[in-house]
């Protein structure tokens, strides 16, 4: 017999899925892929991030040294930057298949928004983390030694563990944020990589 | 289109689903999911279905497209044959199911983007349109299915 008969003739039934047809109540679904879930992360961290953006425009007011005060107006226009890009990003990703993309396309556009994704978290990484780092310290110093600025980042060894601060914990977050993305969508972003080149070659 | 059509429609191509999931799903757990989702999809991107087009192939490319962006564990597929002594009267409609079942379970063993080529193929899409739904050219889809029914028939050799 010919595949193509073998094919026609074989009609699988499938308990599980008769059984979920007959639950199932197709408005009320919820999508379980990876843009839908892109995008709820993208949400969640853009609402951290407008909270962390608002304290710390109110810590740039209420801390009245303006090296401080300099160190944080810097690391508020690079939030809102972030902020900006996340709310591109998140408009930009469509959580929908698109039926008129060709299956190659659909592949490559998912490729391309996991990337994206991972490139803003990387943005964040090198240039809000060693900001924050440098804002945080200097503020907590200044608070906790309860010395002016000037004489508190006179000192040989604040500014030394500063440096060292920035140089240790600025890659330590890059390689922790490319760690993540690895973790949560590196598996699929393998199978999409495998899936394009095969229909590539 | 209103859920009830809908359910219809999709009650109509249950056997399509049925074979392109079952074709991806490692578990009956992926298998739930990769269904919802498929529903999901293809209710949420109903208006893009125009009527002249047969609904088959809009849910066809609905479906390959979720599966194969979706998630999915990796595991190596494993088959049984337990299939029971067979009674002279219905051995030939077994035999055919058989074959059927055999072919199925080769297919699942290939390579993912060769498992959708190959079922566009077997369910008569010609290789212009395969290339459209699949986004390859046309010549480069009569290469695959040559080289994917020369895997085929090895696979069915064993």
């Amino acid at each position: 017999m010919e595949i193509e008969e073998q094919w026609r003739n074989f009609e699988p039934e499938d308990d599980i899925l008769e059984e979920l047809f007959g639950k199932v109540k197709v408005s009320g679904l919820q999508s379980h892929g990876v843009l839908s879930k892109l995008r709820k992360n993208i949400l969640s961290s853009t609402i951290l991030s407008l909270v962390a953006t608002a304290y710390l425009f109110w810590a740039t007011f209420y801390f009245a040294i303006w090296q401080v005060q300099v160190m944080l107006a810097v690391v508020d226009v690079f939030c809102i930057w972030i902020l900006v890009i996340s709310v591109r990003l998140y408009k930009g990703i469509d959580p929908q298949i698109d039926p008129s993309l060709s299956l190659l396309e659909q592949l490559n556009n998912t490729r391309a928004a996991m990337q994206h994704y991972m490139d803003v978290q990387q943005k964040v990484s090198i240039f809000i983390y060693p900001l924050s780092i440098a804002a945080g310290f200097l503020i907590g110093g200044v608070v906790g030694a309860g010395k002016p600025i000037e004489a508190f980042i006179g000192e040989k060894v604040v500014i030394i563990s500063l440096i060292v601060a920035i140089v240790v914990l600025t890659p330590v977050n890059y390689f922790f944020a490319r760690w993540l993305f690895k973790l949560f969508f590196g598996k699929q972003l393998q199978q999409l990589d495998t899936l394009i080149k095969e229909l590539e070659e | 289109m209103d859920e009830q059509r809908f359910m219809a429609y999709i009650r109509e191509n249950q056997g399509l689903l049925n074979k392109l999931i079952g074709l991806y799903a490692n578990d009956p757990e992926e298998k739930k999911d990769l269904y919802q989702e498929v529903l999901y999809q293809s209710w949420h991107g109903r208006q893009s279905y125009r009527n002249e087009a047969k609904f088959s192939t809009w849910l066809y490319r609905v479906c390959l497209n979720t599966i194969l962006t979706h998630k999915r564990k990796q595991k190596i597929v494993t088959y049984t044959d337990d299939v029971e002594p067979l009674a002279p009267a219905i051995q030939h409609q077994a035999l055919a199911t058989e074959d059927s079942k055999r072919l199925y379970q080769a297919i699942r063993r290939l390579a993912e983007s060769d498992r959708a080529i190959i079922s566009l193929h077997l369910d008569g899409y010609d290789n212009g349109e395969i290339g459209t739904i699949v986004g390859i050219s046309t010549g480069n889809v009569a290469v695959k299915i040559h080289r994917i029914k020369d895997q085929l028939t090895k696979l069915l050799k064993h």
